[in-house]
């Protein structure tokens, strides 16, 4: 439904009609702002990706392939748009292989047997997400806020299925330990 | 069983985080960018004379204030000047004051006990139905003539 919706808009920006432009922004401009504040932790430069990302997607319009749902679409201009920043502005910080990604395996004696028994406030959720290394973040994020499927997110961040899969199955594994942790500090 | 708990837990907690939004001027911005011409909700026109209209009602309302403050001042600038020199006379007025109020509030109170009083007596025996009934066939009828004779006054004005 949202997806002719979205095709009809998209109709209507390609005959130049600032309908379509104003109805698409409202519809996404929030999720959009957000992933991208989820990305570079910083609201400026997230509203200025946002913005760059929106101004891009609009401009190559023409380019867009309706088989695929157009958020999918810019989705991944917004993820290209936060590793180019990301990039220029910390080269040294910011990691895109998993290899360099500190991850601490967990104790087969320890979880899985250990229901975690936690109600975090929205914030605390919020600094355990932003705590994630990138990667993990991001991928998580896609998977559990955006409802994507591994395909898509694997379209969106350009990386085989089974990375995706492999990197939603670690940062889960993160936040799980992490928890664990907070829960045993909160006890 | 257990780690699918988790599972979920960690899944619901994700997905119910917020969506922030991007400031005010961001569709506009981006519109801007892509060459529309963006129109403010109110005009600059407008925008400008209800600023100043606002400004003029400000400004009166100080100006109001200011002159009663002043006339009050010279008005009473001997009995504040008496107060500020005897402050036990200040105390002495600032308790007559709150007698005053007090009574006037009580006065207050017992007149509105007096008309609830009042209102009960003349509606103990009043039977509201009839009432209504008898003043609405009246009332009908008021507005039928007065009708009437204004359609017949359109009449003969034809």
């Amino acid at each position: 439904m949202t997806e002719n919706n979205d095709n009809s808009l998209i109709q209507a920006c390609l005959r130049g009609e600032a309908f379509g432009f104003e109805e698409l922004l409202n519809r996404y401009k929030n999720r959009i702002f957000t992933f991208a504040y989820r990305l570079v932790k910083n609201a400026e430069d997230a509203e200025d990706i946002a913005h760059e990302a929106f101004v891009k997607a609009f401009r190559s319009l023409n380019s867009y392939n309706s088989d695929y749902p157009f958020i999918t679409w810019l989705f991944k201009i917004t993820h290209n748009k936060c590793i180019d920043f990301l990039r220029l502005k910390k080269p040294n910080i910011i990691s895109f292989d998993d290899e360099n990604v500190h991850y601490e395996p967990e104790d087969p004696n320890d979880s899985p047997e250990k229901a975690l028994n936690f109600k975090l406030e929205y914030e605390e959720a919020e600094n355990l997400l932003m705590s994630l290394p990138l990667l993990y973040r991001e991928t998580v994020l896609l998977q559990y806020r955006e409802n994507m499927t591994c395909k898509e997110i694997s379209e969106i961040m350009m990386i085989p299925e089974g990375t995706v899969k492999i990197r939603l199955f670690r940062g889960k594994a993160i936040i799980r330990k992490r928890l664990e942790t907070l829960e045993s500090k909160k006890i | 069983m257990k780690q699918d708990m988790n599972e979920s837990a960690i899944e619901k907690m994700i997905g119910t985080l917020p969506y922030y939004s991007p400031s005010a001027n961001f569709n506009n911005n981006i519109l801007s960018a892509m060459g529309f011409e963006v129109r403010p909700l109110i005009s600059p026109f407008l925008k400008t004379w209800i600023q100043v209209i606002f400004q003029v009602v400000i400004a009166s309302w100080i100006i109001i204030l200011s002159v009663s403050v002043f006339y009050l001042l010279r008005t009473y600038a001997w009995d504040i000047v008496l107060i500020l020199m005897k402050p036990s006379v200040l105390l002495a007025n600032l308790k007559l004051l709150a007698l005053k109020v007090s009574f006037t509030f009580l006065h207050i109170l017992s007149f509105l006990s007096l008309a609830k009083d009042i209102v009960i007596r003349l509606l103990s025996n009043f039977n509201i139905l009839p009432n209504l009934v008898i003043s609405t066939i009246l009332a009908g009828l008021a507005i039928m003539s007065i009708s009437r004779h204004s359609i017949y006054s359109h009449m003969e004005r034809k």
